[in-house]
């Protein structure tokens, strides 16, 4: 009743801004009508003498009502409200056209079964019913962007579910209807990435909702995956490594798996574990060494259990660069010792160890071991950068603080922290505080805290791994595992007693004086780029010769060699190159990123560099590096791939004045479709609620047209409403004219 | 007259060096403590230790002048470090040290100093732990001995040690002549009796020979100094009549040996 008296909802008429149509003549009638009513006072004063005061008072207040309504009709008053309206367009089914959607989707159908049954354009039974109310488009997504008419099947072949790439047509496509809603039907296995995340962003910002529908098994399909594997990409050969593989799966907790790695089809290294709870992602650190030199097929693989959903995912490839380079090692001493010849003799036996030492044994004379010709080393330990940047790891021993200039002490700070070499600092009578390192700038290159000043201690110390130096793979001292390969090793003299690491520092080795008090033997910490490591014992070569040790017994050589190898490990080269992504799919094209730094490790602008890159098929191309535009010494270059195998990025000097660096991309047809095989509801979920849309199994795919009505995107519409024709005033001139008429009735005026 | 007073002296000096190595052995100021946590490990307050190889003290291995491996000892060996410890920035301990060459704490030392060795006779296990001595990286040095027979007898014990290497000449270009100084000449070192002039030779070891004995891997483990003295050098090296010739050069490849054997 009151809304047909106002016209319009009176919350609306309450809400809204009411506006006046207020033309000029408004105005001159508005005059006008003022003018009649004071006409009017005056002609009811005429009558005055025939009515009483307040019989004038009624009947002006009544004819000036009617009036000034009617004025108020004449200038077409109106409500301005806001409202929210649907966007007007069209709605876009995105099916998962991947490898994955063949996998089981429960009921003993595929996942793409489940999403043809509903989805399939133009006969699905879900999409029969969108089309009825919207104007559906369809498309495809995998590792291409496919628009689908009618009646179209979907191949399922499709090596990744690139889902940023579909919402990405979407946004930039030009279609005859924007697209108000989007369905999106996948398993959940699609490739997330900052572009996704953007186009979701730009989805959420254009007020688009996505639907999403799950395909898959809700329940935990039973699977064990290879995630991961963290292996660097080029070593030195013979180097101990540790490959740290990540893994997860579901529905196979307590079971018993076997992991096995291969080096070029050869089976190097196997091991039994027991898997953990479900879902959870766990490590695992597999021993390796590569022996070869060249690119070697690294394969990381789990036996298939009989229960799991999908095998492919059970095996991981990487391909590393086995180098057959040197890496260069001074060792400074400030005076002679038994550890020049003990520390020379262990890794005498290793091709890939050029060891030089630099002895001082008297004051002013220096004894050069290993050097290549007469200019190495010839003024002593360098103070020029270039001149000892050319080295990948730094052993300082018994060196006194003050046979260190300030400028050879910065060059070794920059040593670790620009070049990425690493220093190890060893213990004897001139080193850490006893040697007066306590307030130099080394100290704080130092993995330890020193105290300022000498100590006087002189102790034998048996040498232990902590816990961290038992899982670290510098410290794999011999075949056995655990700390017995340690206890049975001499004691070590220790003249710095080093009680404590510094915050971000990691000790692999510890001792216990004869107070029973804790010291720091071996610690090492990140510093920049590079390694600074600390061994606070002065005599290693006890472990060579004491009796109790057999002549066959190789626990000094392992450990210098392990870890003069680790220590050069995170030495940068002077070219670096990265492809990413390392495994693509046919067709993709992959980005690689060179670094160029020159002889002081500063990077190198204009530097004059070659990339190539050999197929699988062995031809080879040549590709111009483009300097990035925001960091210097930075180059990239991307180029297709297309051909399924292993293709081989070459970057090198023009002038062959640095070595090339390599890195490799394995192309497969199956890209990582298998490695999110797994039934994603939460990934699918995640979109929905981050775009305002919802997300729905596949089981009730049915309601999905109702829920798209009530999030279909709306926008702010301002609505003038017209209020000069409601009821309500008309109702109100006749009733003012009347009660007038019936007035001056009674009055005796009519 | 004056050859026969030499010579008397000569015996009283060595009677004498003798006496007090045997009453050295007594009192060796080792400059170790024992370690305290039963590691049964000795702590050492030193980088280096001259060490002097004993043998033959079952009375198999002597004279009346005393046990063969102290000729010399300890004056050699005290004047030689003293001159190490001035010359050198090698932290060496400053008195005499001498161990048994089958001795298991031998292995704290990586260089060992013998001499006389004609008189050497090794039994299996002697020649067991030297032979491990040195493969683990021990370095042995030899001198003082002369002639052809001493030769034979000495290079017999060797190849009980080391049966499968062969004993030979180390070139002047080897980094032992240039650890710390050039050599570029070897020199015969006359014992203190024949230094003040004639020949400076012992029976028939006219001509000096610095030999070696390597490894597989080409490590030198043993330096032989055959047919001259060193040691007679630096325990006469403080009187006036023994030549500077001879004992600068048994000092300078005395060093050298030194620190070569704590690099290589």
């Amino acid at each position: 009743m009151l809304e047909w008296l106002f016209k319009y909802d009176p919350d609306v008429l309450w809400r809204g801004a009411w506006e006046l149509a207020w033309p000029a003549w408004g105005y001159v009638l508005a005059v006008g009508i003022l003018a009649v009513m004071v006409a009017w006072v005056l002609g009811y004063a005429h009558f005055g003498a025939r009515l009483g005061r307040s019989d004038r008072a009624v009947l002006w207040g009544l004819r000036t009502a009617l009036l000034g309504l009617l004025l108020l009709v004449l200038l077409r008053p109106t409500v301005v409200v806001e409202t929210e309206q649907p966007v007007p367009g069209s709605v876009a089914v995105l099916l998962d056209d991947s490898l994955s959607m063949n996998l089981p989707g429960g009921g003993g159908n595929t996942r793409a079964d489940q999403a043809m049954q509903d989805f399939a354009p133009g006969t699905g039974r879900v999409s029969a019913a969108l089309e009825t109310r919207y104007d559906v488009r369809y498309l495809g997504f995998s590792d291409r962007v496919e628009d689908l008419p009618a009646g179209t099947d979907l191949s399922f072949s499709g090596a990744r579910s690139d889902l940023a790439a579909g919402l990405t047509r979407l946004l930039r496509g030009v279609t005859a209807r924007p697209v108000s809603a989007v369905v999106l039907v996948s398993d959940g296995g699609f490739q997330s990435g900052p572009e996704l995340e953007r186009a979701l962003f730009e989805m959420r910002a254009a007020g688009v909702a996505v639907h999403t529908v799950g395909v898959g098994e809700t329940r935990a399909g039973t699977d064990l995956q290879l995630d991961e594997v963290r292996l660097p990409d080029s070593v030195l050969r013979g180097d101990a490594l540790e490959a740290t593989l990540l893994l997860r799966h579901q529905g196979l907790a307590g079971r018993q798996a076997r992991l096995v790695v291969e080096v070029d089809s050869a089976i190097v290294h196997e091991q039994n574990l027991v898997l953990p709870a479900d879902r959870e992602r766990f490590r695992v650190s597999l021993p390796l060494i590569l022996d070869t030199p060249g690119p070697r097929e690294v394969v990381f693989r789990a036996d298939v259990l009989s229960e799991e959903i999908v095998s492919e995912n059970n095996r991981l490839q990487r391909t590393v660069e086995v180098r057959d380079q040197p890496i260069n090692v001074l060792h400074f001493e400030g005076e002679p010792r038994f550890e020049v010849k003990f520390l020379r003799r262990a890794v005498s036996e290793d091709d890939n160890i050029r060891l030089v030492s630099l002895v001082r044994t008297a004051e002013n004379k220096y004894y050069r071991l290993g050097v290549e010709d007469g200019s190495e080393l010839a003024q002593g330990f360098p103070s020029d950068e270039s001149e000892l940047f050319r080295y990948d790891a730094l052993v300082i021993g018994s060196v006194e603080a003050a046979l260190l200039s300030v400028d050879q002490q910065a060059a070794i700070r920059a040593f670790v922290e620009r070049r990425g070499g690493g220093v190890l600092f060893l213990g004897g009578r001139h080193a850490f505080a006893e040697g007066g390192h306590g307030s130099t700038a080394l100290a704080g290159v130092m993995p330890v805290v020193l105290s300022t000043d000498a100590t006087g201690f002189r102790q034998q110390v048996r040498v232990r791994p902590t816990p961290a130096g038992l899982r670290d793979v510098l410290l794999s001292i011999g075949s056995e595992s655990g700390a017995e390969p340690w206890d049975r090793l001499p004691p070590l003299t220790v003249v710095n007693p080093l009680r404590a690491a510094k915050p971000g520092a990691t000790v692999l080795l510890e001792g216990l004086d004869q107070a029973g008090e804790p010291l720091v033997l071996l610690a090492t910490q990140r510093y920049g780029r590079g390694t600074s490591a600390a061994l606070a014992v002065q005599n290693t070569w006890r472990w060579q010769m004491q009796v109790d040790m057999p002549l066959t017994d190789h626990t000094h050589e392992t450990f210098w060699r392990h870890l003069l190898r680790g220590l050069a490990r995170p030495a940068a080269a002077r070219i670096e190159v990265e492809a990413g992504p390392s495994r693509a799919v046919p067709g993709e094209s992959v980005d690689l990123v060179v670094v160029a730094r020159d002889e002081r490790y500063l990077p190198l602008d204009g530097a004059d560099l070659e990339a190539t890159l050999t197929d699988p098929l062995g031809r080879v191309s040549r590709y111009p590096l483009v300097p990035s535009a925001d960091e210097t010494g930075v180059y990239t270059v991307a180029a297709p791939m297309n051909e399924i195998g292993r293709y081989e990025w070459v970057v090198g000097a023009l002038d062959n004045s640095v070595p090339a660096a390599r890195s490799y991309v394995d192309v497969s047809p199956d890209g990582d479709e298998f490695w999110n095989g797994a039934f994603n509801d939460r990934a699918l979920a995640g979109i929905a609620q981050r775009t305002g849309g919802r997300y729905y199994p596949a089981d009730d795919a049915g309601s999905l047209v109702e829920g798209i009505d009530e999030t279909l995107a709306t926008r702010p519409v301002r609505d003038r409403l017209p209020v000069w024709d409601m009821p309500l005033l008309l109702l109100l001139l006749l009733g003012l004219a009347c009660a007038e008429w019936v007035y001056r009735r009674r009055c005796a005026l009519a | 007259m004056h050859q026969s007073q030499a010579r008397g002296d000569r015996l009283m000096r060595i009677r004498l060096s003798r006496l007090l190595a045997a009453l050295s052995l007594i009192a060796m100021p080792l400059g170790a403590s024992a370690q305290a946590d039963g590691t049964s490990a000795q702590l050492l307050d030193h980088e280096f230790y001259f060490t002097r190889g004993i043998y033959g003290m079952d009375g198999g291995s002597g004279d009346d002048w005393g046990p063969r491996w102290a000729v010399d000892f300890p004056k050699a060996d005290e004047q030689f470090l003293v001159a190490l410890r001035r010359l050198t920035l090698v932290d060496a301990f400053e008195s005499h040290h001498a161990l048994s060459i089958d001795d298991p704490a031998l292995r704290d030392f990586p260089l060992l100093y013998m001499v006389e060795v004609d008189s050497l006779s090794m039994d299996a296990d002697q020649a067991k732990s030297l032979r491990e001595y040195l493969l683990a990286g021990g370095f042995l040095v030899i001198d003082d001995f002369w002639g052809s027979w001493a030769w034979t007898t000495f290079e017999r014990q060797m190849r009980v040690v080391f049966p499968e290497y062969r004993i030979v000449d180390v070139p002047l270009d080897h980094p032992v002549y240039h650890a710390f100084y050039d050599i570029d000449t070897i020199l015969q070192v006359p014992n203190v009796h024949q230094a003040s002039g004639g020949p400076t030779h012992e029976f028939d070891g006219r001509v000096p020979h610095v030999r070696g004995i390597f490894d597989e891997h080409g490590r030198l483990m043993v330096l032989i100094n055959w047919n001259t003295d060193l040691g007679d050098a630096w325990e006469w090296a403080d009187v006036p009549y023994y030549p500077l010739r001879y004992s600068t050069y048994a000092y300078e490849i005395g060093i050298n040996f030194v620190v070569y054997a704590m690099s290589y």
